[in-house]
């Protein structure tokens, strides 16, 4: 930062509504200030008085020579703070970047003094931006302008004045929201004493996704490639730590980078780099890597559907999506040695299965390929259901399996987690695909109640929900249930090891017999004697 | 009645019982052989080896409190690389057993398993009946069922868990389920059933073993029930009916069948697993309750049929199996006869019934005589009579101090007034007569004598103390009378000695007298001559000499005269003692504050010290008590008991002995 004492002429912006009042009819009439302009904001005014008042805003450089508003003028026609020029010796504080210009920070006006120092004035070889707007760094509200510095044989002479002062230039490229913003922090000299800088934030206005696969041939190649067509930095697997697994992104140091126009930049953070997997194998390890953490931050029994789940939501829509990674087959995933070496994990994956009470053809044991639909499962025994993973099932498909051919008099759905707006909106098909079998039907729906809109589910059912709480106390059923009373036959229900409600569409305005796609879901046919004590109650007629 | 003392007296009765009938009760061979399994292989006996069919790398053992057979396959099984899930009961650990080195175990607890099992695979197999004596090979449909009732309590109702690290176990709460296990059908083959249910026989059923409660309305043919005291009025029924009821320790648990179908219920304390068996099961049960058992309930049996045989009854109402008894000792409640007179041959109204196993019964009991309360208090009667006697000793105590006062005051005059010694000798006689009947006196006690004679007695106490009180009058008087006698003599020594000194002075002072008056009458003449001289003198200094003179005369002239007046009343006194007579002048009587109490020398007799005499007389036996307002009569003795009777009747008062320790 340089400081001085220089000979200047001066603007400063003062509150001049008259002004303010004259640009703004102006800029609503072709951005021109005539005669009959000023006559019809003024009125009484005689032309020879408008055409002086327009010479002042020529002077004051609100319109230029033909009366055409400057950019000046449309400042004051939004502020109403016009210039007011003076001339005089002023100490100046100036700073000079290549984003920023030759800026003033600040400007105080000195008192003349004779102190015959003729000797001490030095040349300002780089003067200021002349005719731009400067907000002073001190006080953001005072704002002038540099008309001109006034010299003989345009030689600008000044007299340097100590400073302590200091200015740091802090430039955020957000590549994300794609906007670029810099800003000023450090110190500025005031009277006798050191301020801090005050500044709001500017922007370059750059192309930063262009500049992302500038750098990507340059500085990023060292730490990866640069995929400009979906923006990610693609990695290899044994480059990434945890975090930057979950969160696909990574913070990188470049040494130095340029800025085309605007300079060069050293040791420079990158942060929040979008990534992804360099190649199938790495997207596979960073696939396991995360279900393995997953499991062991998060232990609990897991059934072989809820590992599949699992794994498919810790990669689908991620960048891991695309290469398809691979959930083995139970028995190599039990015994891989991260599992089998901790007893806790192993024990949360192998009791689960062992212990299942579910036929074998209903815990799909197999491998689970993501994004990929899975292999047409054999026809399943009678009595069950599976929906295959992306095997393109609509909600229809799945109610009629589930009804069997059997007109429905009342059916109960049984599930913890009746909220939220996919679920919802999952809820609207199941209802639509009963009530394509028996219109109008009504669907009961019993649920916890913490987080649930029962008004929303009521206007979709028809029905108003039932509480967990006041259907089963404290012993909430962990699964969902689908029951059905027919009209005719005997009553029976499903067992399920998902919920139907997780089905999602992948187009706006789904319907019935919109392909979903689905999380592993899978059901048995229970009857009545099965079922917990409140469940059998309203399957056989107890409990409405 | 002899002279023995009255106490508690214990008597005893004999009675022969070989005759006696027992209704019912369960009888106990001793000598039959011990219980043998007849079963196969449907119902093999823990400790044979478990042989799987199918995949063996997943064991479930479900664990109760006791069962080792079913922990050694699995541990075998574990061994071998098979993951073992064993669900067991709380406080269990597999630590100290076969298990601990298994490498791949997860355990799970609860407060209670319903029984002891094994799943491996297609194979399954059930431990149980008492100490888990018997291992059942379940069909493929109980396996089925047993897996998930496993599964349902293993998931669901485990409220621990731990697996091995290292071979330690660290139990932490079960996570949670990861699924819901279906609830087992009310009609699977094997289920779950309350703790209060019980096998009820169907009605096809011929053959059932209860552990405890009793069979339906089935008609069994044999029955086969723990022995015990209760319930025999429905085995009654059963044994009427033609039902064999019989029991032997085979180990079995709950189990009815019919040969074809039949069930098993396990026992537990939350739920009690059912198993209905399969044809073959069945079959094999029927075999097992078929063989010999060393109890039978039977009816109508005369014990002395059964005397010098091993073998056992259990009665009904027994706490436990009891053997024949060669004869039983009774102790019957002791005897309180009221009247004293009834307690020799007081003997039970009632006799309690012997043991049913009894042959001879022997019956002791205890009487115990009838005791004056505790507590009781001497009748007033004797209190009475208590404070006359208590007034007699103290009137004799104040005669006899009194006479011997007597004594003392006759000794002393005899010291001081010789001339007094016959009259004592009087005195002494009296005093002697008056010890005599005063020893007599002594002698009796008011209360020994009665109403009449206790008056007699105080009687001539009264005369006796009069005597007392005249002889000390007497000697009070003599006394005084000696006393006044030798101060007359005294004071006429006093006076004759006065008069013979009076005399001997008298001339000795007239002499002087005369002396005096001739010394006055000189002086007075020369004063007399210097009161002349003065007159005359008319020299100054002569004439002062002579006022000298004159001063010094008349001083020796006034004392001289003052000197004969004084000799002239000496004069007169001693002529006057001389000229007076004798005359006695009795020592004045020293009167004390309160003349009254002192004026006797002996103390009164205190006669009102004797309280009014009782109408009745004290008991001649026993002592007389009195309690709540009830008087009794205690005696010690068997021998008093007539005479004490009739004081007991005379004075309104129950004949007792002493009270009771």
């Amino acid at each position: 930062m340089e400081r001085f004492a220089v000979f200047a002429e001066m603007a400063w912006l003062e509150r001049r509504p008259e002004i303010g009042l004259l640009c703004r009819a102006a800029r609503e009439n072709g951005d021109q200030v005539s005669v009959a302009l000023v006559q019809s904001v003024l009125p009484g005014v005689a032309d020879a008085g408008a055409a002086n008042i327009i010479q002042w805003c020529q002077l004051l450089e609100v319109c230029d020579s033909q009366g055409g508003l400057t950019a000046l003028g449309e400042d004051v026609a939004e502020t109403d703070h016009a210039p007011v020029p003076e001339q005089g010796v002023y100490s100046c504080s100036m700073i000079a970047h290549p984003v920023l210009g030759r800026r003033l920070l600040a400007a105080d006006r000195l008192a003349p003094s004779r102190d015959q120092r003729f000797e001490l004035v030095q040349p300002l070889r780089l003067p200021p931006d002349l005719g731009v707007t400067f907000t002073s760094a001190r006080d953001p509200s005072e704002r002038f302008i540099l008309r001109s510095l006034p010299s003989n044989h345009a030689e600008v002479g000044v007299l340097r004045q100590p400073t302590q002062a200091t200015c740091r230039l802090r430039w955020t490229l957000d590549f994300t929201n794609e906007e670029d913003i810099w800003r000023l922090d450090g110190s500025i000299d005031a009277a006798r004493t050191l301020l801090p800088i005050r500044h709001d934030g500017e922007t370059a206005d750059l192309e930063l996704w262009k500049l992302a696969e500038t750098w990507g041939r340059g500085p990023l190649s060292a730490h990866g490639r640069w995929l400009p067509e979906t923006r990610e930095l693609a990695v290899p697997f044994t480059q990434l730590s945890a975090t930057e697994q979950e969160s696909f992104h990574k913070s990188l140091h470049l040494d130095e980078v340029e800025v085309p126009g605007l300079g060069r930049y050293e040791k420079v953070n990158l942060e929040d780099v979008p990534i992804c997997p360099a190649s199938a194998d790495d997207a596979q390890q960073w696939a396991f890597s995360r279900l393995l953490r997953r499991l062991t931050t998060q232990r609990r029994y897991r059934s072989r559907g809820e590992i599949r789940q699992l794994f498919a939501s810790l990669t689908e829509e991620t960048p891991l999506e695309g290469f398809q990674p691979v959930l083995p087959h139970h028995q190599s995933l039990v015994a891989d040695d991260a599992v089998s070496d901790d007893e806790a994990l192993y024990w949360s994956l192998v009791a689960s299965v062992d212990l299942s009470p579910f036929p074998t053809d209903l815990d799909d044991l197999s491998a689970l390929r993501v994004g990929a639909p899975a292999p047409t499962p054999s026809p399943t025994a009678a009595g069950l259901v599976r929906v295959p993973y992306r095997g393109g099932w609509s909600m229809q498909r799945l109610v009629d399996a589930l009804l069997g051919g059997a007109l429905p008099r009342d059916i109960l759905l049984c599930d913890r987690y009746v909220r939220g707006r996919a679920n919802l909106v999952a809820l609207r098909l199941f209802v639509e695909a009963i009530r394509a079998v028996i219109p109008n039907q009504q669907l009961n729906v019993w649920t916890r109640e913490d987080g649930a809109d029962f008004q929303a589910v009521e206007s979709l059912t028809g029905r108003r929900p039932r509480a967990y709480r006041q259907m089963f106390g404290n012993g909430h059923p962990h699964d969902r249930y689908v029951l059905i009373r027919p009209q005719t036959g005997e009553a029976f229900g499903w067992h399920l090891t998902n919920s139907p409600l997780h089905a999602r569409a992948d187009v706006a305005e789904p319907n019935a017999d919109t392909p979903l796609r689905w999380k592993d879901l899978a059901g048995s046919r229970v009857t009545p004697r099965s079922l917990a004590p409140a469940l059998r109650g309203w399957l056989e007629g107890g409990a409405q | 009645m002899s002279g023995d003392p009255i106490v508690r007296l214990q008597r005893t009765r004999t009675e022969d019982r070989r005759k006696a009938v027992l209704e019912t009760a369960w009888l106990h061979n001793l000598q039959a052989p011990a219980w043998h399994s007849p079963a196969d292989e449907l119902f093999v006996e823990a400790g044979q080896p478990f042989v799987t069919t199918g995949s063996d790398e997943v064991v479930l053992l479900m664990l109760k409190r006791g069962t080792s057979a079913a922990l050694e396959h699995a541990a075998e099984l574990g061994h071998s690389g098979a993951r073992v899930y064993v669900l067991a009961e709380q406080e269990w650990t597999p630590a100290g057993t076969a298990l601990k080195s298994v490498k791949r175990l997860l355990v799970r607890r609860l407060a209670e398993v319903p029984a002891s099992g094994l799943v491996v695979g297609d194979t399954a197999a059930l431990w149980c009946g008492k100490a888990s004596a018997w291992r059942l090979a379940l069909t493929p449909a109980q396996a089925t069922a047993f897996r998930q009732i496993f599964l349902r309590i293993f998931w669901h109702d485990a409220v621990d868990e731990a697996w091995s690290t290292d071979g330690r176990f660290k139990f932490t709460p079960a996570q949670v389920r990861p699924f819901d296990v279906p609830e087992i059908a009310i009609d699977a083959c094997v289920r779950r059933v309350p703790a209060g249910e019980t096998l009820r026989a169907h009605h096809s059923h011929t053959h059932a073993l209860l552990n405890a409660g009793l069979p339906g309305d089935a008609s069994l043919r044999r029955l086969w029930m723990p022995p015990s005291g209760l319930q025999t009025g429905r085995l009654r029924h059963l044994l009427d009916a033609g039902c064999s009821v019989t029991w032997d320790e085979c180990g079995l648990p709950d189990t009815t069948t019919d040969g074809r179908t039949g069930a098993l219920l396990l026992a537990g304390k939350g739920m009690r697993l059912r198993l209905e068996l399969s044809t073959d099961q069945a079959a094999a049960a029927l075999r097992v309750l078929d063989g010999p058992a060393a109890w039978s309930l039977l009816a109508g049996l005369e014990i002395g049929a059964f005397a010098g045989k091993q073998v056992q009854f259990w009665l009904p109402a027994a706490a436990g199996p009891s053997a024949l008894s060669k004869e039983q000792r009774i102790e019957v409640s002791t005897l309180h006869p009221a009247e004293l007179r009834d307690v020799p041959c007081a003997a039970p109204s009632t006799w309690p019934s012997p043991s049913a196993l009894a042959l001879n019964v022997t019956y002791t009991w205890d009487v115990i005589p009838p005791a004056v309360p505790n507590g009781a208090q001497d009748d007033p009667l004797v209190g009475q009579w208590r404070n006359v006697d208590r007034g007699w000793e103290k009137r004799l105590g104040v005669v006899s101090n009194a006479l011997m006062s007597t004594s003392g005051v006759r000794a002393s005059i005899g010291q001081a007034f010789k001339r007094l010694m016959s009259a004592l000798m009087g005195f002494e006689r009296a005093e002697s007569r008056l010890w005599t009947e005063l020893k007599a006196l002594e002698a009796e006690r008011p209360s020994a004598v009665g109403p009449v004679g206790a008056s007699r007695l105080l009687d001539q106490l009264g005369r006796l103390e009069d005597d007392i009180g005249k002889l000390h009058d007497d000697l009070e008087r003599a006394q005084r009378k000696a006393r006044e006698d030798v101060e007359r003599e005294r004071q006429r020594a006093e006076w004759e000695a006065t008069v013979t000194a009076a005399k001997r002075e008298l001339p000795a002072k007239a002499a002087q007298l005369a002396a005096t008056r001739a010394d006055e009458e000189q002086l007075q003449s020369q004063l007399e001559a210097v009161e002349a001289g003065l007159a005359e003198e008319e020299d100054k200094a002569a004439k002062k000499d002579l006022k000298a003179r004159r001063h010094k005369l008349s001083d020796q002239a006034k004392k001289a005269s003052r000197k004969a007046r004084q000799l002239d009343q000496q004069i007169e006194g001693l002529q006057r003692r001389i000229k007076a007579p004798f005359t006695y002048r009795p020592q004045p009587v020293l009167t004390a504050k309160k003349a009254g109490k002192a004026s006797r020398f002996v103390p009164a007799a205190p006669k009102k010290v004797i309280k009014a005499i009782p109408e009745d007389a004290l008991p001649a036996v026993g002592a007389l008590r009195k309690y709540k307002g009830r008087r009794y009569l205690v005696i010690d003795d068997w021998i008093d008991l007539e005479q004490g009777e009739a004081e007991a009747a005379r004075l309104n008062a129950e004949l007792v002995t002493r009270e009771r320790a």
